[in-house]
């Protein structure tokens, strides 16, 4: 095992490996920006190195800093978490080269699930069923047969893309000129890279993934899988295993398709093979996150594993150490992803500082956090705050305990998405289990509008602490007979405030 | 000390005075808060980001950030803006002779103005949006009356403090 860990990354991932590290026996290390220099996981490593400014291209991004950073810690192996160098290829190399060990797949195996085209002919080569489309696209006379042969709607997707740039819905042959020519150019702009493929747009689909993990003796096993189709702007806010619409039968084959791509990438350690399943029960490669996920914890309520001491041990060197059969899923979890965004404003991001937090807990409930009380919110960075994972023998369970966890957390200064959580567990189509994608689009405006009489009968209390805010009264003095109070007349022992 | 809100476009007047401390022991601090229209009284009594208010057998924990205007209030499932209706509490008179002038509360830019130079306005009504810290902020006229010297335009970069229109009062009266 590692003597030392750096972790390049901040925020409740940062927390995570911290804890990872401490439960092998390892000693945790971490870099910052300017701008998270009193912040959580700073406070809990070992030791921090500043890396710069705040933008994360002069801090968190900047490969070279990280790779110095770690050098003076005397660190032996780079933790990159996920987002900012957990998918550069050229960042894994760089570590390779100055003898640390970076936590995560070859670079080989990252470059080739990081170009979609290639992660989609690799996905047909291993038998992975992928939507209808085509390979990467040359000249006008060759694209506009191609786009017939496909169909519409479609997908116009960049094969060096990613946050869905380069990407364009097309559903009319009349608007397909144009949205190429756009789609390649963006791409061009934003990666160098202007390869563009098309595939048929699934309509109304789940976003079902399965976790893999593999070791480098070349072992790999799939954990099941995670429904992810609550999501705005294309990114997750609630997450839950088992999926309700995948069966013991679907799940054995998304599990094996899982395994068989990352059979053929050569894969080490933890991934997640993301899939469409259409309303039919058809269902189609999406694309392979070569790292952790953020809904990783899911996966951990129903298979009892550790991902991140796991992923340290193989990277360390270590077998698997189980089988495929010897993995065992039970129960449900459910994730809530607390992010620092208004849900009544189109999910607007809001920076600030974090004026009380306090965490839920309790049977079931287990919370990952980078934020306590006190803590800044700085504007340069992702808005997760916290991850709030409940579980119990059955989804309805996880489901009350979510919402009693939702409940329970307190999060000022501010605006979060737990107002979104509170009435999105409690609706109809949730409970039921009737998802896809599209769920914020159709079901969050009437949710929330929706006036409640038992959010109204809270105004009261609302008011009254506003008024106490601004009346700016000064503390009371010692005796203060004059003034009235029915706080006798309150009551008998016992019912009286704050008794 | 008595004080006029503004909640929704609604105004409520509370009234708020320190609790006598023999009957609230270990509750230093705590504030006895009269709301208009609403029967009995709340006790609310400061925590970390808050209160904890109770009224009747009930207490529920309120977080309170300070906003330009006033204060942004969640309590359970409820999150609300309560504004200072200043203006208005003073005799009236002033106010309404001078019209009010309403400046930036922050640095921003003016994304969009919902009201024009001349349309009649109602105490609490947007007049404009500014968008600071990536936030949209309704700024509202303070007081009813016509909206005067409108002094921005939509995509304009401001300075905190810089004057924005002003209210005057209605020709009507």
């Amino acid at each position: 095992m590692f003597r030392r860990v750096l972790i390049a990354n901040r925020g409740e991932i940062a927390v995570r490996v911290i804890r990872a590290c401490r439960d092998l026996g390892v000693s945790p290390v971490t870099v910052h920006s300017e701008a998270d220099r009193g912040a959580l996981p700073v406070r809990l490593a070992d030791a921090s190195v500043c890396l710069g400014p705040a933008p994360a291209a002069e801090s968190y991004l900047d490969g070279e800093r990280v790779l110095e950073a770690a050098q003076s810690l005397e660190a032996d192996a780079v933790h990159p978490g996920y987002g900012f160098l957990a998918e550069n290829a050229d960042f894994a190399a760089a570590c390779a080269a100055r003898g640390l060990v970076f936590v995560g797949p070859s670079p080989a195996a990252m470059r080739l699930m990081g170009d979609k085209a290639e992660a989609r002919a690799a996905a047909i080569r291993s038998g992975v069923p992928v939507a209808p489309g085509s390979a990467v696209l040359g000249e006008a006379d060759e694209v506009q047969a191609a786009a017939a042969e496909v169909g519409f709607p479609l997908l116009i997707k960049a094969a060096a893309g990613g946050g869905g740039m380069g990407m364009r819905a097309v559903r009319e042959p009349g608007e397909f000129e144009r949205a190429f020519a756009d789609a390649r150019s963006e791409a061009e702009a934003a990666f160098g890279d202007g390869r563009v493929f098309l595939e048929r747009l699934v309509e109304r689909p789940r976003h079902v993934e399965v976790q893999v993990f593999g070791d480098s003796g070349g072992a790999v096993v799939h954990l099941g899988e995670r429904e992810c189709s609550i999501q705005r702007r294309n990114q997750k806010l609630i997450e839950e295993s088992p999926s309700p619409a995948v069966d013991a039968r679907l799940r054995s084959e998304l599990g094996a398709a899982a395994v068989r791509l990352a059979e053929q990438a050569g894969y080490e350690g933890a991934g997640t093979v993301e899939f469409l399943l259409d309303p039919d029960g058809r269902y189609y490669f999406l694309e392979m996150n070569a790292r952790l996920q953020v809904e990783h914890p899911v996966t951990e309520a129903l298979t009892g594993l550790d991902l991140v001491t796991l992923q340290l041990e193989v990277a360390a060197g270590a077998p698997l150490g189980f089988s495929q059969e010897e993995v065992r899923l039970s129960g449900a979890a459910l994730e809530l992803r607390i992010t620092a965004e208004d849900p009544f404003a189109g999910f607007l991001p809001a920076s600030g500082r974090i004026r009380d937090f306090r965490a839920p807990a309790g049977p079931g409930v287990r919370c990952d956090s980078g934020i306590a009380s006190g803590s800044s919110v700085p504007p340069d960075y992702d808005s997760l705050l916290a991850k709030v994972i409940a579980s119990g023998p059955d989804r309805e369970t996880a489901r009350r305990r979510a919402l009693r966890a939702v409940r329970e957390t307190r999060l000022v200064g501010v605006p979060s998405t737990l107002p979104f959580f509170d009435r999105v567990l409690e609706s109809e189509p949730f409970r039921r289990g009737t998802l896809d994608t599209s769920f914020v689009a159709d079901h969050w405006p009437g949710l929330a509008a929706s006036p409640d009489e038992s959010r109204e009968a809270l105004l009261p209390f609302a008011l009254a602490a506003a008024a106490a805010e601004l009346a700016g009264t000064p503390p009371p003095s010692p005796v203060s007979s004059a003034a009235p109070s029915r706080w006798r007349d309150a009551d008998r022992p016992g019912a009286g405030p704050f008794r | 000390m008595r004080r006029v809100l503004s909640v929704a476009g609604r105004e409520v007047r509370v009234e708020v005075v320190p609790a006598d401390p023999d009957s609230a022991p270990g509750a230093a601090g705590t504030l006895v808060v009269r709301l208009e229209g609403v029967s009995g009284e709340a006790f609310v009594q400061p925590v970390p980001g808050g209160y904890a208010v109770t009224r009747g057998r009930v207490t529920r924990e309120a977080g309170v950030v300070a906003t330009p205007t006033g204060v942004s209030v969640s309590v359970g499932g409820l999150d609300t803006r309560v504004d200072r209706a200043s203006l208005r509490s003073r005799s009236g008179a002033s106010a309404a002779a001078g019209g009010a002038e309403v400046r930036a509360p922050m640095p921003g830019k003016v994304v969009r103005i919902l009201r024009r130079e001349g349309d009649p306005v109602r105490a609490g009504e947007g007049v404009l949006v500014l968008e600071a810290m990536k936030m949209q902020n309704e700024i509202r006229a303070p007081v009813s009356g016509v909206v005067a010297n409108m002094r921005v335009a939509s995509g304009a970069s401001l300075g905190g403090g810089e004057s924005l229109f002003a209210v005057a009062p209605a020709e009507s009266g």
